[in-house]
């Protein structure tokens, strides 16, 4: 049975970055391939801060302040780059935070990461963190459901489809870019702060480019922009992913069968939803 | 026979209607014109006769034969050639280049009958007076140069009819005039033309008769003289007239 | 107290450079051409090289066909494999939106690093195992098969420019990648131009997995970064421009050897964990201060 409020809490945990990357690249149309960028940031700064200082505030603190810096970092370059530049971009700056963490050994422990973090002092068992990040999901999906559906969705969709026309209403760009990617500044806190104090461990494996392709796959298989969809189609890969621990298969079997599984899959999202994904564009 | 006719064509994409009935027909020879305001499907009416697009419904027969579904490079292999809004020249290949491509496009026959590929490629440069460029990257002519080059490259590909769009957009009253001369001399080699333009008084100076097309559909066609005077096309391109 | 480089530490870092560089110009020359027609991303590159190289080292250490078939081999599979990827996973989508085979081809490099890490693991395959003979030449130690990679790179690079430049049919792979419809409608058949396009950058993909499998060994690991450097080297030399890559291939997989070579100020050694990032820096630079790349062609805009 622990194992099943295991599984919950670690979807409800995964849900804020996921659903806040979902209002960037699935509403917004963002070709943003980096939200693991701020993801580390966030949870190196708090965790190396909290345990330096002894104190969550401090390090709560300290890991908002990054993840909102990387994330306006994130939302100049949005503006300033064309759609795939972006695309390519995003992923450097990625890859190039995860190459410090990596290589300032002196500072992150490199690839040992960080281990014994600590967890908040009402958290304890499985369960607590089941409830506690069931409800932070259910509050945040709420939020971001509140939002896509009000004035700013409105705005940001958009954006999306016709910036000029976007603009020529009035429509502030840069504005809206550095809110939306805000949010996914929030969320990636959210997740962050959860996860590596419920598994005691922040390490640069969980940051890499695979981790990112869950991201997409889970935001494109839900349809790109609803935070229902997304809801659920997360639950469910989730489920796909635990499920198959279950399956008789040697673990270096699994892997590569959960990756071919996991192409197949966001392969198949993208075809049904190839009209979709990306507004139209004229051509000729 | 006339040489391009349409009949009925429509084009809807998703719920949108972008063209409606399109029927005429255009004789061997004529230079038409073809005017609207913006958004009213003249590009796309021109994309659809090359075969970038397909119709919804409708035909499209050149020379008696129905075209409608060939592609383009099948519609240039039988005759149609198109001059591009955007400049269709390759910019990172020299003034030469970019005549010798389209005449080693050419089909087998044509092409042996052209003799000399260099030779006639350099003959098109100094018809239009850019010979002293042959060498140099497309890319770095002016835009009334690029034209130019379309232009004369196109006459020189052995083309029956011609698709113009805009082709005096971007470029300057002087050079205006000598793209005036060229569609003229298309004329007296016996070249069908059609040509998009909002260059009115250009449109005026060339062209035997108009088409006006507004929201998709054709609605008015006529001598050049005769479309001017009409009070349909004022209200079209300047709104209602207020002294009516 | 410094201590003065040798004469010969800088040739060995020549023969470094020379040997990154010819594999790097070989994957993003080809990626160059592809990118210049589409203007899309193939996410897949590196699963795409590597693909070749273990098709080769398979037909080689497996099957025991001599070298010379299997590279061959390796190549064709390569070829065949990437046209396989065009009209599954880059076609039917490229129709719907330019950006959508971006998102597909990284499904594709998902189920292409599955797939190679099932059939071959995750430890590394050489083609050609052992100890490889080396000899000096002015205080550089390089290899026979490095000199003939390093040449026969050459000599393809020099074969397409003939072809690309100096032909026909070249003249018309030019006119597709740089202006499709005017191709078309001047009566070249662009559609077949683009397989040939894409069939000749796998030949190149391939032909760089051959070279890893020689010189060094594959691994399943080393695909995505491969990915990210042809594309680094795309973005330096500006997009489309098939000779501006080639050169910033040579330049960034240079730069990648001198960044860790050199015993900078006769102090320290830079980690070799940062060589990547020479690549990833060169995207940040050239995407932030200079878009369009370091030959940016002279045509006007207006």
């Amino acid at each position: 049975m622990n194992f099943v409020y295991h599984v919950i809490a670690i979807i409800a945990m995964s849900a804020p970055n996921i659903l806040g990357f979902n209002l960037i690249f699935g509403r917004g149309k963002i070709f943003h391939f980096g939200p693991l960028g701020v993801s580390i940031v966030a949870a190196y700064a708090t965790f190396l801060t909290t345990m330096a200082f002894g104190s969550y505030p401090l390090g709560l603190v300290a890991g908002f302040a990054a993840a909102a810096i990387v994330s306006a970092f994130f939302a100049w370059l949005s503006l300033r780059l064309d759609a795939d530049g972006f695309g390519v971009m995003s992923i450097a700056v990625h890859l190039s935070l995860l190459a410090v963490v990596l290589n300032w050994t002196s500072l992150t422990r490199g690839a040992l990461g960080i281990p014994r973090v600590p967890r908040f002092p009402f958290l304890h068992s499985t369960v607590d963190f089941m409830i506690f990040s069931t409800i932070v999901a259910v509050l945040w999906a709420f939020v971001l459901w509140k939002i896509d559906r009000g004035t700013f969705g409105r705005k940001l969709t958009a954006l999306s489809e016709h910036e000029w026309h976007a603009k020529a209403l009035g429509i502030d760009r840069p504005f809206i870019h550095l809110i939306v990617f805000l949010i996914g500044g929030v969320g990636a806190m959210l997740t962050n702060v959860q996860y590596h104090q419920y598994i005691y461990l922040v390490h640069p494996s969980d940051f890499g480019y695979p981790a990112f392709i869950f991201f997409v796959t889970v935001v494109v298989a839900g349809g790109p922009g609803s935070v229902r969809g997304c809801m659920l189609s997360l639950v469910l890969i989730s489920l796909l992913r635990e499920g198959m621990r279950f399956l008789p298969l040697s673990a270096n079997i699994l892997g590569p069968v959960r990756l071919i599984l996991f192409g197949v899959i966001l392969f198949v999202a993208v075809w049904v939803r190839r009209d979709t994904l990306f507004p139209k564009q004229r051509t000729v | 026979m006339s040489i391009l006719s349409t009949s009925h064509l429509s084009l809807s994409i998703g719920e949108h209607r972008i063209l409606s009935d399109i029927s005429f027909s255009v004789e061997s020879g004529e230079i038409i014109g073809l005017i609207g305001p913006n958004g009213s499907g003249k590009t796309t009416l021109f994309n659809v006769l090359s075969g970038f697009l397909k119709p919804s419904t409708g035909t499209i027969h050149l020379r008696g034969e129905d075209i409608t579904h060939l592609s383009p490079a099948k519609r240039a292999g039988q005759g149609i050639g198109r001059v591009f809004q955007n400049f269709g020249i390759f910019r990172e290949m020299t003034l030469i280049e970019n005549v010798l491509v389209a005449l080693e496009a050419l089909p087998k026959e044509e092409r042996k009958n052209r003799g000399d590929l260099k030779k006639l490629a350099m003959e098109t440069l100094e018809m239009v007076g850019l010979e002293g460029n042959a060498h140099t990257k497309a890319g770095s002519l002016s835009g009334g140069q690029m034209r130019l080059l379309e232009i004369a490259r196109t006459l020189m590909s052995g083309k029956e009819l011609f698709l113009l769009d805009e082709p005096t957009a971007g470029v300057s009253p002087k050079l205006t005039q000598q793209v005036a001369d060229l569609i003229l001399q298309l004329k007296k080699q016996g070249k069908t033309v059609l040509v998009v333009e909002h260059d009115l008084p250009f449109i005026g100076s060339i062209c035997d008769r108009v088409i006006v097309m507004d929201v998709g559909k054709v609605v008015l066609t006529g001598k050049p003289n005769e479309v001017k005077q009409s009070k349909e096309l004022r209200e079209l391109y300047f709104g209602a007239d207020p002294t009516t | 107290m410094r201590r003065a480089a040798q004469p010969s530490e800088y040739m060995q870092l020549l023969a470094n450079a020379l040997i990154a560089g010819s594999l790097a110009a070989l994957i993003a020359g080809g990626l160059a051409l592809v990118y210049g027609v589409l203007g899309v991303f193939n996410m897949a590159l590196g699963q795409l090289v590597l693909f070749g190289g273990y098709s080769t080292w398979w037909l080689h250490q497996v099957v025991h066909l001599p070298l010379i078939p299997s590279v061959l081999g390796g190549l064709a599979s390569g070829a065949l494999m990437t046209w396989f990827t065009f009209e599954i996973f880059v076609n039917p989508f490229y129709k719907h939106h330019r950006f959508l085979p971006l998102v597909t081809t990284i499904a594709w490099s998902m189920i292409l690093d599955g797939m190679m890490l099932l059939l071959f693991e995750e430890r590394p395959r050489s083609i050609l195992p052992g100890l490889k003979k080396t000899f000096e030449i002015q205080g550089a130690r390089i290899s026979v098969e490095q000199c003939i990679l390093i040449l026969l790179t050459l000599v393809a690079l020099l074969a397409f420019a003939y072809v690309f430049h100096r032909t026909s049919f070249g003249r018309k792979l030019r006119a597709v990648v740089q202006h499709d419809s005017a191709a078309l409608s001047l009566g070249i058949n662009s559609a077949v131009l683009h397989r040939v396009i894409f069939i000749v950058s796998g030949v190149f993909a391939g032909a760089g997995g051959i070279f890893i499998g020689i010189d060094q060994n594959l691994s399943p690991t080393f695909a995505f970064p491969l990915t990210i450097k042809a594309y680094a080297a795309i973005i330096a030399g500006g997009k489309g421009n098939i000779w501006g890559a080639i050169f910033c291939a040579y330049l960034i997989a240079g730069l990648e050897q001198v960044l860790v070579g050199v015993h900078w100020f006769g102090a320290f050694y830079v980690p070799a964990g940062y060589q990547q990032t020479v690549a990833l820096l060169f995207i940040i630079f050239f995407l932030l201060l200079k878009p369009s790349g370091l030959f940016s062609s002279q045509s006007r805009t207006a």
